[in-house]
């Protein structure tokens, strides 16, 4: 027998849960109502609750505007970079953080976490004056490095890392297992519902980064998808039709990403025995 | 050695494609990138301006001069940022839209564009600033020094009716509110203030109201004038409720689709509009009237120029291009495309031109702009100030804070500021 | 393992990413603050006078007061949904991979297309809220010109109550499920187990999202910029924002740097305690 918060719980819940669900999708539908409308209705003043013709043609005219492909591509690249160097290097730093002693780790701790306290735009100068002396600009490793780590993704893989049993460390020194074994057999594996977590957020922060790819770029071929969009912004009007197709576009590769990390989030369930 | 088990295979895997990844990231960017440092042209264009007529003169220019074009498009907000980091850097386009005029005097005065005069002395062909008219460009003067050329000319100030609802237009003040209230009925609103802050200048020009005198650190003054000017907005809508209020965004077209979804009979705006009412309601009849006379007739000037980075790679080179697209074929070109107004006599004398009703009325309203302050320009302070200025036009718009108080405030802050 | 061994790995493991911070935040960070030291010319010293400038500048103040206010307004709204949530579709409820995914959609989304769609939504005259609440005889709504900063709040909270949620799932499901069947067959009822097992469990996780709860919002400038421009007047003017005008708008890099480090020196101070007060809970 079910235990029960309160009578009729189950129901209450799945209220709650309905509600909440069309909030969060119905925006989100009217973007793709957006999409599917053509430019008169667009301009017409009145919001339009279904076209009267549905332009799928918006989609094709996206690719026609702006070589979207290949802003496809550069956004898959840069992100898909970024997140890999993520997955790398930050699980590392975070087990040196959550379970090593060392002198100075206070500071080197506080120091990591400041930096995410400075907004992106302040540091954004120096690096792009550098960049641009190097060559960097226009180029993928210019897109590419500011990213490689960050303090947010050490920060929560610490936290993660944390709670893990210290006796499987000690256990597996006593074994004879070197530092970096222990790093990668003992701790990793432990860490997949973080990692999932991890890899999925960085890949979307990165999808819609704006503001980078900006400044670091100065050719069509260049821009990221983000920027592409902004293409239909004319000058004192909005071209929403095409807006929302572009941020359809946009959407479609982070919501993959997401239902295939939701495989590792549900293999973490049942490797860590819940339920 | 002991067998990899899967867990380490997938770390192995990890890292191999990181450093796979790493690897082509670093490796050099395409050929047809590295060529462009020598034979590549930039250009920083605002997206709404991308016309059919620009791009075959860029176009034409690239094959003549054996460039590889970059013509890049983007919001102003955008542009103005990415324009702030490559100034910061060293890293500067060849060629960029200016936003409004007294913008290249900003830069100009940092040393971040060149002083185009010594270009244009030895261009008489190019027929500057003879053929210019004369608003435009004093505006981008400063010391004798011209920072940029007028790419376009247009007027804020323009009435827009629709004739189903308004028979004849409004000429003053007065008859404007009149019309208002005769139209004001169920849904529809005899007129729509706009959110942005610059709408608010056809109506303190109109009083004879001077935003800026910077050597008096005088704003909005003569202190008359702008109380009527702005209490004038502030009773359409909460007085006589003839306007809704507007809305806090960062988009001005909020007018233009109330007027296109027949919510509103009239509004105040520019010639940007005509397109989208054209195409977004064509069944609309679209009146378009000379602007309204309040203390005397006057329109605010607006209109995007051209200005050549100091540190461009080949300034002569930028001139030419710029000449091109500033040339009177081209500006016809581009009216004929977009409706845009501009700003050389010759254009305006041109026969298309003169026919045209809308642009007849368009000319009317060139002619009665009110004096710009370069000097707030030369001062670096001018973006500062108009911030202060949209504060405190929301505040009495949308927010129907006290005129007088928030005009007081806002003359202090703003002499602060300088 | 001795401590200068441990100490010795320790600083190998960390020297990729002590190279990476130094380069590419330390330096730039250092360099661009420093200009805080400098007039808008960037030429004339002044010393400490940007710092007194802000400081003593209604604006500024203004802007850290509301942005102080939306930061509590979406934490505390936007952690306990996210948590109630977790809870909700920890469960094995018929459904629940569904609803977790339909509610991360709008984190997935990029801001500047959450701002701009919430901005063509609640638009009072041409927005469609307004017209389905005309169609049902219901008053419309002008909340982005009446409650401009809880609107800014509701998008917030809108776009990532998903992601907290997440966050807090991949904690729960950190927890081993024995100490729940302990407890279960020592009598604690669903929800003493919530309060002794579960929320001190979940103490790493809940500490992660709060400070990065609290850094994100003290830094939010994108949905300002992008759905009010910081208005009406300056009721959404959240401090980041106001940063941002005054290096790019502005141009007055000096003050902006001055700005950066204030706040800088606030996420500081606030984070750390929280850090203090969660790590000896933690303990």
């Amino acid at each position: 027998m079910r235990e029960r918060l309160f009578p009729g719980d189950r129901v209450a819940a799945y209220v709650v849960l309905v509600a909440l669900g069309l909030v969060t999708v119905l925006p989100l539908l009217y973007m793709i109502v957006l999409a599917l409308q053509s430019d008169a209705e667009v301009q017409s003043g009145d919001p339009v609750l279904w076209p009267a013709d549905l332009q799928w043609g918006n989609f094709t005219r996206l690719f026609e505007a702006a070589p979207f492909g290949r802003f496809f591509v550069n956004s898959f690249v840069m992100a898909g970079a970024i997140t890999v160097a993520h997955l790398v290097f930050d699980p590392l730093v975070g087990y040196v953080f959550a379970k090593m002693e060392f002198p100075g780790k206070r500071i080197a701790f506080v120091a990591v976490l400041s930096t995410l306290m400075v907004p992106f735009f302040v540091r954004m100068l120096p690096i792009y004056a550098i960049f641009a002396n190097l060559g960097w600009i226009d180029t993928y490793q210019g897109l590419i490095v500011p990213f490689l780590m960050d303090a947010y993704g050490i920060f929560l893989m610490r936290q993660f890392i944390r709670p893990l049993p210290d006796e499987l460390i000690e256990a597996a020194r006593v074994d004879g297992a070197g530092e970096f074994r222990i790093y990668l057999r003992v701790i990793l594996p432990q860490c997949k519902p973080a990692l999932a977590v991890l890899g999925l957020f960085t890949f979307v922060f990165q999808w819609n980064e704006f503001l980078w790819p900006l400044i670091a770029t100065s050719r069509t071929e260049m821009r990221t998808l983000p920027i592409g969009l902004t293409l239909f912004n004319q000058e004192y009007f909005t071209q929403w039709n095409l807006t929302a197709a572009g941020a359809l576009l946009l959407f479609v590769p982070t919501a993959l990403f997401f239902v295939i990390t939701q495989k590792f989030l549900v293999e973490g369930i049942a490797l860590s025995g819940i339920k | 050695m002991p067998s990899l088990d899967r867990r380490s295979f997938l770390q192995l895997g990890l890292g191999v494609t990181v450093l796979g990844a790493v690897g082509t990231a670093c490796s050099p960017a395409t050929p047809a990138a590295k060529k462009q440092d020598a034979r590549t042209f930039t250009i920083y264009w605002n997206a709404g301006h991308g016309y059919q007529a620009y791009k075959e003169v860029i176009d034409q220019f690239g094959k003549d001069h054996d460039l590889q074009m970059n013509w890049q498009k983007f919001q102003w907000p955008d542009l103005t940022t990415k324009l702030t980091a490559d100034f910061r850097s060293g890293n500067v386009p060849d060629l960029v839209e200016e936003v409004s005029a007294g913008t290249g005097t900003q830069y100009g005065l940092a040393g971040n564009v060149l002083a185009l005069d010594e270009f244009a002395a030895a261009d008489q062909a190019f027929g500057f600033p003879g053929d210019f008219i004369d608003q435009a460009v004093v505006a981008r003067q400063y010391e004798g020094k011209t920072y940029s050329i007028p790419l376009h000319l247009t007027a804020n100030g323009l009435v827009f009716y629709n004739k189903e609802l308004v028979d004849k237009p409004p000429t003053t003040w007065e008859e404007f509110l009149e019309i208002a209230k005769a139209t004001t009925k169920d849904k529809v609103s005899g007129t729509a203030l706009n959110a942005d802050s610059s709408y608010s200048a056809p109506f303190y020009s109109q009083q004879k109201v001077d935003f800026s005198q910077v050597a008096g650190k005088q704003f909005m003054m003569p202190a008359d004038g702008a109380r009527t000017a702005l209490q004038y907005m502030q009773d359409l809508i909460f007085t006589h409720k003839v306007s809704p209020a507007p809305v806090a965004t960062t988009d001005y077209s909020g007018p233009q689709k109330l007027f296109s979804a027949k919510r509103a009979a009239m509004f105040v705006s520019g010639p940007w509009d005509i397109g989208p009412i054209r195409q977004g309601s064509p069944d609309i009849d679209l009146g378009l009237a000379v602007p309204l006379t309040g203390a005397v007739q006057a329109s605010s000037m607006a209109g995007a120029g051209l200005m050549i980075p100091a540190k461009a790679r080949d300034p002569k080179l930028s001139w030419e291009l710029l000449t091109k697209l500033t040339a009177v074929k081209t500006e016809l070109a581009a009216t004929k495309e977009a409706g845009m107004s501009m700003p050389r006599k010759s254009w305006a004398a041109d026969p298309a031109v003169a026919a045209d009703p809308d642009l007849g009325t368009i000319a009317k309203a060139l002619a009665v702009v009110a004096k710009q302050d370069v000097a707030l320009s030369a001062s670096g302070k001018a973006a500062q100030i108009a911030e202060l200025w949209k504060k405190a036009y929301q505040q009495m718009i949308i927010q129907h804070a006290p005129v007088e108080q928030t005009l007081a405030d806002f003359r202090k802050q703003a002499g602060a500021a300088l | 393992m001795t401590r200068r061994r441990q100490a010795a790995t320790a600083w190998l493991f960390l020297t990729p990413a002590v190279l990476f911070f130094v380069l590419l935040f330390f330096l730039p960070i250092g360099n661009q603050l420093l200009t805080g030291l400098y007039d808008a010319d960037g030429v004339s010293f002044v010393g400490l006078g940007n710092f007194s400038r802000a400081l003593s500048d209604p604006e500024v103040l203004h802007s850290f007061l509301i942005t102080l206010l939306y930061a509590a307004g979406t934490l505390i709204v936007g952690t306990a949904m996210g948590l109630g949530l977790a809870v909700i579709l920890n469960q094995a409820l018929p459904g629940r991979t569904l609803f977790r995914s339909v509610l991360l959609i709008p984190y997935l989304t990029s801001v500047s297309i959450v701002g701009l769609l919430w901005r063509n939504i609640l638009d009072p005259q041409v927005g469609i809220l307004n017209r389905l609440l005309e169609s049902l005889g219901l008053p419309g709504q002008t909340w982005l010109s009446t409650h401009p900063l809880a609107t800014i709040v509701g998008i917030t909270v809108w776009s990532g109550a998903g992601y907290t949620m997440v966050l807090f799932l991949a904690g729960l499901q950190g927890i081993p499920g024995l100490y729940y069947e302990a407890a279960r067959i020592d009598g604690a009822g669903p929800w003493r187990r919530f309060f002794a097992i579960t929320l001190p469990l979940l103490a790493p996780t809940t500490l992660f999202v709060s400070i990065i709860g609290l850094i994100g919002t003290l830094q939010q400038f994108a949905l300002p910029y992008i759905v009010t421009g910081g208005g009406p007047g300056n009721a959404t003017s959240l401090y980041a924002h106001r940063l941002f005008i005054v290096a790019f708008n502005d141009n007055d890099f000096g003050y902006a740097s001055a700005l950066s480090v204030l706040l800088l020196l606030v996420v500081l101070v606030l984070s750390l305690l929280q850090l203090r007060i969660g790590d000896r809970a933690n303990a």
